[in-house]
This record gives structure tokens, C-alpha cells and sequence, in this order.
């Protein structure tokens, strides 16, 4: 139990708990890749005629707050489509985590105008304001020190000493970010239930013909996909018990932000399913707006993790020179691209008395000259087999695996393996124990 | 507060008209409206926010936050500034002051300040019947609404009938006449024509009416509205 204090000192100290409490880095990195992965694949389908509003003249022109200093009237469409292009190409490194800072800035900086124009032609879209408001957050935030390219470079850069699997990072830079987003999603759904409060009334958006009424006036004004809005008006009952589990989904949605677990992903799939379902049968699907919910809410990681378990994945014993630089920057960028857990990382020369005992058919000789993986069945590869096997552990490495079977492709990625290892000891990499080993590049069994 | 609201309505200080968000364009009774429509939820949230810490005052309340969400970190196990230097503490706080302060401006203050706009979703009351600006292309004689997002993009019909129906809610622009937006609105058709995006045949007129429905479930009168009044109209084969 927590000892007696005053009322202000623990408000204190549960508000600087819940901001700044240390979070994980990889929760950060993964709503990082999502978030700007989606933005880029979805801006193929809304933004693709987006150099067409530099075509309009000013005659629609109603500026947001934001473009009120400007002239009036979108740029000219090649400025537009500049703008669209920088835009993707600094969404693609977002995701992917490369210059990470930089580009979530030039992503803010160019989704105010990309995602932010259409604003002032005529009618505000809700669906964009989430997007634009977590890419706001992220170029403050440090979201590029976990599932990043960016982690990976810092990985190579610092590969001196012995290698050591890092551990999480954690920090309240972590965990803010994501608590900042989160709030600002439940805010807007807060918020719309606010709106039914002050007009027309709860017991009167419930209980009337409202949702009724707005299901089948859709109909006259949009073009709903499906047409269950008709039938559903026919329900009155329906209708008014509907609209009771929007609203409360609304006003409840803040406290989203303290559920865990299992129940937490059940509520935000509920509050998912919900706007999906208003969307097409009003025919306002506010897919940004919803998919972001998903991306912020859902235990991505633990998600993964069951999925991970689930997969029919061999596990597998990296053997490699632990005296090499480097072979410690390759290891260290191997266990950092290992979401699955599947690759256990053994050094040849500090673990081998464990090693030999568990792999009677390996020399140190040979685990020194070139890198050895030994799959849990006991199959063993080495030299470019080995990176070959890795690939079916490493789910980074999959879209490479029917390229690395391609006919040719073993005997020069062999090839390169062996330069690449000879230049090794020619660089101050010397094999510690002398010894001849004719196993590269080929599969034995132990 | 009216009161305030109708002293800043008709003071002439520019800075004062720039802090209320520009020119004030509407009748006063539409702030005063809308500030009545939003007194429900202030008194609401501050009611709630009193509430709420009268009740955390309770200790039992608190041993009860504290079972559920574990004890809070002790004094001594919160590192200044979370362990931040100064400059980034500043950095932080202000993101999450400036987020947060915008969040809630939109929902007390008159305005839409995108990307923190409000988002009502359908709050609005519907009844029976209703009426919506619909933009008409006239061909060979023959008129129908213009609905196929293709012919009028980047702009669609939607966005379109509010264009028409906000003209005078318009606050920051010169908005143009009627008649110019329909020939845009034309020469958009137009241009999507000729580029092959729908299979439309060539304007002879365009046209803006006001309709009115009487909702039906069989959606029969879709095409057929109660009123159809014409507004404005362009000849384009003059």
C-alpha cells in the first residue's frame, strides 16, 4: 500500500505516473511504423488526384485558421504534387525508421498542407485530424529508437565490446508520446458524445426518431454501400438501442486510457466495429480516424508475440566470432531484426566450452572462420546457408526468402560471403584458433 | 459572459477582432446562440472536474484508485523532470499543454480549428423532413443532380452543397457570386468530361435549387423532392 499523503502530492504523483511512468520503446517504434505505413498506402487512394485542387480557383475557398494569412486558392498543382511526393517519401522513412526525427517533422510539416488543404475547399474532413495531430506529436517525440533503421545504423556504429542482446529500452520519452496520442483519439470521441449532451439532449438523440431519420436522409445526400440503414430505421427499437451504445461508447472512450490487456483490445475493436458500421450505412467511412484508433489501442506486441508463438518457426543457434568487430555489428543487427525470439547468439570463443558439448560435430575452427547456425533439428549451415536459413527466423528478412532460392543465387551469395570473410582478416579480424574447415557455405546434420 | 460577448462583438480594437477569430460576420444572436448551446457542457465539465476532486479528497477513494491501478510511485522514486534536461522538459510539456489546450478550445470556444476541429458525429437533431442545396446540370433538356463524384472532382457533391448552402457563414474570403461558382463548378464538369472521367453529355445550363424531403423509407422520392426551388441559373450555350 502506498504510504499516507495529501490529496495534491498524489494527484501529483499519479498525473507525473501516467505522463511520465518509463514506457516501452518498441510500443513508441511500432505505432511509429503503423501510423506513417498506413498514412503512406492510404494517401495511393485519397490523395491520388491531390494535384487537382491547384487547379481550383478560389470560388470554394473558406480558409481554416491555419491558411487565413495565405492567399486565397490552393497552390498550383505542380507545387502540390512536390508537396504530395516529399510527403510519401518522408512518411516511407518514418516508417521505416530512418532519420527519424527529421523526417517525422518533414511528414508533420507536409501533411499540414497535404492533409490540411482540402480544409478550406468548402467543408471540414474529420477523418484526417487524428493522423495530423500523431504526426505532430511524433516529430517531437524520440520514436526511432526501437524498430528502426535508425537503431540498427546506432547498433553497427557502437558494435564495440563483447556482443550483448540489448535489452528493452525503456523511458517516460517512450511513454508520453503514445499517452498524448491516445487521449487526443479519446477527446474526439469524448467530445462528439459531448456535442449530443448540449444539442439536442441525450434522452432526445437516443430516444427520438433522430438516428432514424439520419439513416435514411443519408440516403438522399450520400451513397451508402449497404442499405441495412433502411431496414434498421424500420426497427425503432433498434434505432434508439443503437444509438444508447454510441453514445455511451462515446463518453466512455476516456477510459480506454485505463484498461489493459484483453479488455482494452475487446473495447477499442468494439469502438472500431461501431464507426465501421456507421460508415457504411451513412456512407462516411472516416477510415484514418478509425484505423488510427486500432494502431494506438491494440497490444500490438503481445498481439505479435501470440501470433509469433503460433507460426511454424524453427529456432535456431547463431555460432559466430566473437573477437571480430565485424561479426559482432552482423550478430548485433541479426538479434535487433529478431522480433520472434527464435535466434539464441553464442560466441565461439567465450561460450565454446558450453558449445562443444552441445554441438559434438562443430570445431571451434571452423564456428571462427565463418558464421554457423544450427537449426533446432540440428540441420547446421554456415557462410551464406547460414544468412539463408536465418531469413525463414527473421520476419524482416521474408519478402528476400524466393530471391535467396533462386537459381544462381547461393553460389554468388556464397561467393560474396567469402570476399566479404577474407577482408575480414585482412581488416584485423584474424580467426583467433588456426584451423582448416571445408564447411563453408554448405548444410550438414549433427 | 453575454454581455462580454456583446461588448467584444461591437469593440472595434483590431487585436481584440483577431483574438475572437476575425471579423465578426454573423448577428450577434448566432454567438449568443451558440455560446447558450455550449453553457450546458461547460457547467457539465466543471461540475464533473469539482466532483471529482471533492471526491479524491476522501482517502477511501484514493485507497480504492490505488488497489485498482497499484500504489503510486513513492516521492523519492520520481526523478526530477522524469530525467529530462530542462529544455526538453520544456519541449514536452509544452506539446502536451498546447495538444491538449486546443482539444478542449474547440469544445468551449465558437470555431473550427483544424486539426483540433470538433467532430460532432450526427449529433445534430434530424427530423422528417430536410432541406439541402443541389447542384443540377441541364443536357439536351434533360436536368439531373449532379451525384457522381467524378464529374466534379477534386471536389465532391458534398463538399459541393456546403459551398453553396455556407456562402454567407463565409468570414475570411470575398465570396464570390453565385453565378461564378456555378461556371467553376461547370467548367469542372467539363474538363472531367473531356478527359474521358464519366460519360456525361455537354452542358447547356447549370442550375442550384434548395430542395426539400419528406424522408421515405422507400426512398421513392429521392429524384422527386417536395419543393424544388430553383435559385440560380447559368446558360452555358448562350
Amino acid at each position: 500500500m502506498s504510504e499516507p499523503r495529501g490529496v495534491t502530492a498524489w494527484l501529483g504523483a499519479r498525473v507525473h505516473e501516467a505522463w511520465f511512468a518509463p514506457g516501452d520503446a518498441r510500443d513508441l517504434g511500432v505505432v511509429r511504423a503503423l501510423l506513417a505505413g498506413m498514412l503512406l498506402i492510404l494517401s495511393f487512394w485519397y490523395q491520388r488526384s491531390f494535384e487537382l485542387w491547384g487547379t481550383l480557383q478560389p470560388w470554394v475557398w473558406d480558409p481554416v485558421w491555419l491558411y487565413r494569412a495565405t492567399p486565397p486558392g490552393a497552390p498550383g498543382a505542380p507545387i502540390l504534387l512536390a508537396v504530395l511526393w516529399t510527403w510519401r517519401v518522408a512518411l516511407l522513412l518514418l516508417a521505416v525508421g530512418l532519420w527519424t526525427r527529421a523526417s517525422a517533422i518533414v511528414a508533420a510539416l507536409t501533411g499540414l498542407l497535404v492533409l490540411g488543404l482540402p480544409q478550406n475547399l468548402g467543408k471540414v474532413n474529420h477523418d484526417y485530424g487524428l493522423v495530423m495531430v500523431c504526426l505532430m506529436v511524433l516529430a517531437v517525440s524520440q520514436a526511432g529508437d526501437a524498430w528502426s533503421l535508425d537503431r540498427l545504423r546506432h547498433i553497427v556504429r557502437d558494435a564495440e565490446g563483447p556482443f550483448r542482446r540489448e535489452e528493452a529500452r525503456r523511458g517516460p520519452e517512450y511513454r508520453w508520446p503514445l499517452v498524448l496520442m491516445q487521449l487526443m483519439g479519446t477527446l474526439v470521441l469524448f467530445t462528439a458524445g459531448l456535442a449530443k449532451l448540449q444539442s439536442p439532449g441525450a434522452m432526445a438523440w437516443v430516444m427520438s426518431d433522430n438516428l432514424q431519420n439520419t439513416f435514411v436522409r443519408h440516403f438522399y445526400t450520400h451513397d451508402p454501400p449497404l442499405r441495412i440503414g433502411l431496414w434498421l430505421a424500420s426497427v425503432p427499437v433498434l434505432s434508439r438501442a443503437l444509438a444508447g451504445g454510441a453514445l455511451l461508447l462515446e463518453l466512455g472512450a476516456p477510459l480506454l486510457l485505463l484498461l489493459r490487456g484483453r479488455l482494452r483490445a475487446v473495447v477499442t475493436t468494439m469502438v472500431m466495429l461501431m464507426l465501421i458500421a456507421f460508415g457504411l450505412v451513412l456512407g462516411v467511412l472516416f477510415l484514418h480516424f478509425v484505423l488510427a484508433l486500432g494502431i494506438l489501442f491494440l497490444p500490438w506486441r503481445l498481439l505479435g508475440a501470440r501470433l509469433a508463438a503460433q507460426l511454424p518457426v524453427r529456432s535456431f543457434t547463431l555460432i559466430y566470432d566473437g573477437s571480430c568487430r565485424l561479426c559482432r555489428k552482423t550478430v548485433g543487427v541479426i538479434a535487433a531484426m529478431d522480433l520472434m525470439e527464435r535466434v539464441e547468439v553464442r560466441d565461439a570463443l567465450r561460450d565454446w566450452p558450453g558449445l562443444s558439448g552441445r554441438f559434438p560435430s562443430l570445431t571451434q575452427a571452423q564456428c571462427l572462420e565463418s558464421m554457423h547456425v544450427v537449426r533446432s533439428d540440428g540441420r547446421t549451415y554456415a557462410g551464406f546457408a547460414a544468412y539463408r536459413a536465418l531469413a525463414w527466423a527473421i520476419p524482416g528478412w521474408w519478402p528476400l526468402l524466393p530471391v535467396l532460392y533462386l537459381p544462381g543465387v547461393p553460389q554468388v551469395g556464397q561467393m560474396v560471403y567469402e570476399r566479404i570473410a577474407a577482408r575480414r582478416l585482412e581488416q584485423g579480424c584474424p580467426v583467433p584458433v588456426s584451423a582448416g574447415t571445408e564447411m563453408t557455405g554448405r548444410e550438414t546434420r549433427s | 459572459m453575454p454581455r462580454v460577448i456583446e461588448f467584444l462583438y461591437h469593440t472595434d480594437t483590431p487585436i481584440l477582432r483577431h483574438v475572437l477569430g476575425g471579423r465578426a460576420g454573423l448577428p450577434l444572436s448566432e454567438y449568443l446562440a451558440d455560446w447558450r448551446a455550449r453553457l450546458p457542457a461547460l457547467f457539465l465539465g466543471l461540475a464533473a472536474v469539482t466532483a471529482f476532486l471533492l471526491l479524491l479528497t476522501h482517502g477511501g477513494v484514493r485507497s480504492l484508485i490505488d488497489r485498482a491501478l497499484g500504489p503510486p510511485p513513492a516521492p523519492g522514486a520520481m526523478a526530477p523532470r522524469a530525467g529530462m534536461t530542462c529544455p526538453r522538459w520544456l519541449v514536452v510539456n509544452a506539446t502536451i499543454a498546447a495538444m491538449l489546450g486546443a482539444q478542449l478550445l474547440e469544445v468551449f470556444v465558437p470555431g473550427d480549428r483544424w486539426p483540433f476541429s470538433p467532430y460532432a458525429m450526427y449529433a445534430s437533431e434530424h427530423g422528417p423532413s430536410f432541406s439541402w442545396r443541389g447542384v443540377y446540370g441541364v443536357s439536351d433538356g434533360r436536368e439531373f443532380r449532379l451525384r457522381d463524384p467524378r464529374a466534379i472532382a477534386p471536389i465532391d457533391p458534398i463538399r459541393l452543397s456546403y459551398a453553396f448552402a455556407d456562402r454567407h457563414r463565409r468570414e475570411w474570403t470575398v465570396v464570390p457570386p453565385q453565378d461564378s461558382m456555378l461556371r467553376a463548378v461547370a467548367s469542372l464538369y467539363e474538363r472531367t468530361r473531356l478527359n474521358g472521367d464519366h460519360a456525361g453529355l455537354p452542358l447547356g445550363a447549370i442550375r442550384l435549387y434548395e430542395n426539400t424531403w419528406l424522408l421515405r423509407r422507400d426512398l421513392a422520392n429521392v429524384e422527386a423532392p417536395a419543393r424544388h426551388v430553383l435559385l440560380h441559373e447559368v446558360r452555358l450555350d448562350e
